[in-house]
């Protein structure tokens, strides 16, 4: 029997990873909160630091109203001349959620509730809390710590850095 | 020719005497006669002045007068109070930051006052003035007057006006901030510590403690205890039937996980109570959420891959899906 490495811990110890999250549709807002997920169920230290619009989907009010766009999105089935047609991204959002709850994929709240419960830290950008007037108390209790870009960087040493 | 030149050194007779006497007293006369005429010359100047000085005196008198009678020595008095009050509600940082502001003003005032740009109000001014005949301009209007030499040479004009504005608006702006900033750096908060997120930080801690996968299974435990089972390549028990709470005790010894608590042996059996109700080897989110238990309790308790150790473990297959 081959020994199973799931994951190549780096000979310097513990292999870590970094999203950086700065866009609001749930097609940009999924694949952060995924792959941190994986990252942790797979013995990855994992965090994310949301900046600029992806401050949205930390941010307690908009949370639960993030959508998917069909606008500009060149793997959008439906023509462009009409994507930005009135309604159309309530139906894509509508459409993409009915999917995810099929394949048991938990809402953008309870997501972030479970990789920060799976040791993920959180991280809000300050810079960005400054621009769009938020406050540490507009955002999730999930969050860890507002940050700098700087100290961010000393946050995840070591770190792969994936920008989402 | 003086007295003395004439008059004889030692004189010889009484007529002559008197003849000298009579010379000097000419002489005497003529000199009083210079001095009477400049007398009278002064005098005649003074009589011909004195009207005037009078004159000017009266007129400045009544120039005072129709200054008090027209208030103006009133205004100059409110001037000054004004003054005063100004004086009086500006603090001295202020009247420092305005002779700072001196030079500047004196060139704004220069540049504001040239002949060009005076040249322009004025013309902007007699527009102005006459604005209630204006007709209203709506879009169309517009439109219609950009194509207009003259306007487009004015909307050049308020655009560069407006760049410069809103440059300078920045700069004071910035200049407001940098001076109201001084030492504190940001207005948010940068750390704050909840209750809720210490186990989460033990989580963190036991990362790397104990790898998931450890050595291949069978090991030594396993193989003393049941050597007829087999296993994956990933480690995982190939027929979840075999299963058996000693056999989770020996792959839990043989893969450096330790000994399996009574809360972990709960876990492990939640697990395959899931297993059995829907075909397939739990995830994290389905332990959490068909099994019950916590997700943050998973992460304490296996605290390296909890999913794929809780399934190694139960005897499971490898769980799939990404969440």
């Amino acid at each position: 029997m081959s020994a199973a490495q799931p994951h190549v811990p780096s000979p310097t110890g513990q292999r870590r990873i970094a999203l950086i999250c700065a866009k609001a549709g749930l097609d940009e807002a999924y694949p952060a909160l995924i792959l941190a997920n994986a990252a942790r169920a797979s013995g990855i230290d994992a965090s994310i630091f949301f900046t600029f619009y992806g401050l949205d989907v930390i941010t307690e009010k908009k949370v639960d109203n993030l959508h998917v766009s069909m606008v500009g999105n060149p793997g959008s089935p439906m023509p462009h001349a009409l994507a930005g047609l009135p309604g159309m991204d309530s139906v894509a959002t509508t459409f993409m959620k009915k999917k995810m709850e099929e394949l048991e994929v938990p809402n953008v709240r309870e997501m972030i509730q479970m990789i920060s419960d799976a040791g993920c830290r959180i991280f809000a950008c300050e810079l960005a809390m400054n621009m769009m007037d938020l406050k540490l108390g507009d955002l999730l209790p999930q969050v860890d710590s507002v940050l700098t870009a700087e100290d961010f960087y000393k946050e995840t040493v070591g770190a792969d850095i994936v920008f989402v | 020719m003086t007295v003395h030149e004439n008059a004889p050194a030692t004189p010889a007779t009484t007529d002559e005497r008197l003849a000298a006497i009579e010379a000097r007293l000419d002489r005497i006369t003529g000199a009083l006669d210079v001095l009477t005429t400049a007398e009278a010359k002064r005098a005649e100047f003074i009589d011909e002045m004195w009207p005037i000085v009078c004159r000017a005196g009266i007129a400045a008198a009544q120039g005072l007068d129709t200054v008090e009678k027209e208030g103006w020595l009133d205004t100059a008095r409110a001037a000054g109070r004004i003054f005063q009050t100004l004086l009086n509600h500006t603090s001295n940082e202020e009247i420092d930051e305005l002779a700072d502001s001196v030079l500047s003003i004196k060139d704004a005032v220069r540049a504001m006052t040239q002949p060009e740009v005076v040249a322009i109000f004025e013309e902007a001014g007699e527009v102005l003035q006459d604005a209630d005949h204006l007709e209203p301009v709506g879009p169309t209007g517009l439109l219609r007057a950009s194509s207009d030499a003259d306007v487009q040479r004015g909307l050049a004009v308020l655009l560069e006006l407006l760049r410069h504005a809103g440059k300078a608006t920045r700069e004071v702006s910035h200049r407001k901030t940098e001076r109201a900033r001084g030492t504190r750096r940001s207005p948010v908060v940068r750390t704050r510590s909840v209750a809720v997120n210490v186990p989460q930080v033990q989580a963190v801690a036991h990362v790397g403690v104990a790898p998931a996968s450890g050595p291949p299974l069978p090991g030594a435990q396993v193989t003393a205890l049941a050597p007829e089972l087999t296993f994956t390549g990933d480690g995982f028990l190939t027929d979840a039937d075999k299963w058996t709470e000693p056999l989770a005790t020996a792959m839990a010894a043989d893969t450096g996980f330790g000994n399996v608590s009574a809360r972990q042996m709960e876990i492990l059996l939640a697990a395959r109570k899931v297993y059995g109700e829907t075909g397939a080897s739990p995830n994290i989110r389905r332990l959490s959420v068909r099994g019950g238990v916590p997700v943050r309790e998973l992460y304490q308790l296996f605290p390296q891959a909890p999913g794929k150790t809780v399934a190694r473990l139960a005897g499971l297959p490898k769980p799939a899906g990404c969440v």
